[in-house]
């Protein structure tokens, strides 16, 4: 392999043009990355952060303002059909057929990426097999529950044996025993036939699972680094405490501490260096301390320290 | 061509699904033709042809309006979740893409027509195999013309409400003034000159006149000619149309 990357996407911006009631709107700013052929990428960030339309532009269905993007040394602006070769896509919204059967709907998928006949009906059985989905293939999809009709958009997907693999959202509407049967399909197609994937998620374990995350905050990109480099970045640990007053509260824990307290939501948050005693900071602030946790730092604190917002507002604890 | 083939065949599939939909497509028509031909059969004068006689073939190019109407909706929502997001990023180009949803928008619009065919006796319309072949034929380009119409304007819209809006103020209106309900000669002279403005009036006197006459007589009728250029060119120019629209906006929301 040449030191190429998979994905160049250089100085992106786009912005929707103003409607009637709406004003214009710059969905990306400047946006540079590159992808190494092979990884797995995740594109994290609010609604409204610009991801959605980074993966729209990547999987051709919005052309870019401004920027270049090039995928498998293809340019993305004069060449889409050549890109559209090179894509597998599932959609956050369901792009199959309801009326139409498992079986109707891969095929028809897999005579758009012109597959022939038989080679079709060979790679069908296989990928179905795979995805456990052999005995459901004569069931119309309007039937199938919302992880099986997920692992049909995965095998839709696939079809094409595709270099790129886009994924927005994937496991939305799904609970925790799907999700993860999801992500382990994936990976083990992945390990059999080699695949760049770029996703977006709002779910921080899924992000933490990548070889890389982009950190989006309103169309540009914050960060992007390893999970581990971008958790290290903000400490060892991070402090959360509530109790009344968190702005003064959050002040003198950050003198005690020596370090910059930070107040997210009512709850003052610090980053700490390395392991701390919470001994001596219990003695002397205990009495105005409600709840208190300690934990190493997690793709939500990355964006906290980043943007002074918290990912998934109210959402914390779950 | 594969990809015509893909779209044309799931827009068939899709409509054989729906019974209701399969139903409706006749009973309406059925009931309209039925109402209206019993209300105007005293007042009308149609130089001996009864209303009912007079009507059928109006009908036939209503249910073919509306059959694209239906067939085309559906972009408006499968653009943005379902179907064709997944089309719109493989390889097909946006000509097949087009010409796939036409086609079978066109052929659910004329298998209708044709099923319809079997009420003619009724209207007084002997129909013999011959007749029956070239009415398909014209049924055909009608039906190009029609869907072709309803892909440009669906494309165009954000919600199927706005469609709905311009269905009935532009799509239906055209169908009323296309000499379908009363003909053109017996209409005050402004509202003759608007109907030869229509499109979907040379629609009408394409499979009007169908109905009477075989194709080899009528290559000779410079009114049919007209008509037959005229819807020619009506369906060369909506399915350019589409084509446009999805070139011009290509983006999924």
């Amino acid at each position: 392999m040449s030191s190429q990357p998979f994905i160049a996407i250089t100085d992106l911006s786009h912005t929707y043009p103003g409607k009637r009631n709406t004003p214009e709107q710059p969905a990306l700013v400047g946006v540079s990355l590159e992808v190494e052929a092979g990884a797995k990428v995740a594109l994290l960030g609010p609604n409204g952060s610009g991801k959605s339309t980074l993966l729209k532009v990547l999987m051709t269905s919005l052309r870019p303002s401004r920027g270049r993007v090039c995928i498998a040394g293809l340019d993305l602006g004069r060449q889409p059909d050549l890109i559209r070769r090179q894509l597998g896509v599932v959609f956050q919204k369901p792009a199959l057929d309801a009326r139409m059967t498992v079986w109707e709907n891969l095929v028809a998928a897999g005579r758009l990426y012109r597959i022939p006949r038989l080679q079709l009906g060979e790679r069908l059985g296989g990928l179905l097999a795979h995805l456990g989905l052999s005995e459901r293939q004569h069931t119309l999809v309007g039937a199938l529950s919302g992880g099986l009709a997920r692992r049909v958009e995965l095998a839709r997907a696939l079809l094409p044996r595709p270099p790129l693999l886009i994924l927005d959202e994937p496991t939305t509407g799904l609970d925790p025993v799907a999700r993860r049967e999801f992500w382990r399909q994936v990976e083990e197609l992945r390990g059999e036939t080699p695949m760049t994937v770029v996703l977006t998620t709002h779910l921080l374990e899924e992000a933490e699972g990548c070889d890389r995350v982009a950190i989006l905050h309103r169309g540009r990109v914050l960060a992007y680094d390893k999970p581990a480099a971008l958790q290290r970045q903000v400490g060892a640990e991070v402090l959360e405490v509530r109790g009344d007053d968190p702005e003064q509260l959050g002040r003198e824990l950050g003198d005690f501490l020596g370090v910059r307290a930070q107040v997210v939501d009512q709850a003052v948050r610090l980053s700490l260096a390395g392991p701390t005693s919470l001994d001596a900071l219990l003695a002397r602030f205990g009495a105005r301390i409600k709840a208190l946790s300690l934990a190493h730092p997690s793709l939500d604190d990355v964006f906290v320290q980043l943007t002074g917002e918290r990912l998934k507002p109210a959402e914390a604890a779950a | 061509m594969i990809g015509i083939w893909v779209l044309a065949h799931r827009e068939v599939l899709r409509f054989l699904r729906q019974p209701v939909r399969l139903l409706g497509s006749l009973a309406q028509p059925l009931l309209f033709w039925f109402f209206m031909g019993a209300g105007f059969a005293e007042s009308f004068s149609g130089g001996g042809t009864g209303y009912r006689e007079f009507f059928y073939p109006g009908i036939v190019l209503m249910l073919m309006l509306f059959a694209a109407i239906f067939s085309t909706i559906t972009l408006i929502e499968d653009r943005n979740a379902g179907f064709l997001q997944g089309v719109l990023v493989a390889p097909v180009s946006r000509l097949s893409l087009v010409l796939g949803k036409v086609a079978g928008g066109t052929l659910i619009a004329l298998g209708q027509a044709v099923v319809f065919l079997c009420f003619a006796p009724l209207a007084g319309i002997p129909l013999g195999a011959t007749a029956v072949l070239n009415l398909i034929l014209l049924f055909a380009l009608v039906g190009l013309g029609f869907t072709g119409m309803g892909f440009t304007i669906a494309w165009l819209m954000d919600s199927v409400a706005g469609y709905h809006a311009v269905m009935s103020v532009v799509m239906i209106p055209l169908w009323l003034i296309s000499g379908a309900l009363f003909p053109v000669e017996g209409a005050a002279g402004w509202l003759a000159l608007a109907m030869r403005c229509n499109p979907v009036f040379y629609a009408q006197v394409l499979i009007r006149k169908g109905f009477y006459h075989d194709l080899p007589a009528l290559a000779g009728d410079p009114e049919f000619l007209q008509a037959l250029l005229v819807s020619a060119g009506w369906a060369a120019a909506t399915v350019a149309a589409s084509l446009w629209v999805v070139y011009r906006r290509p983006e999924t929301s």
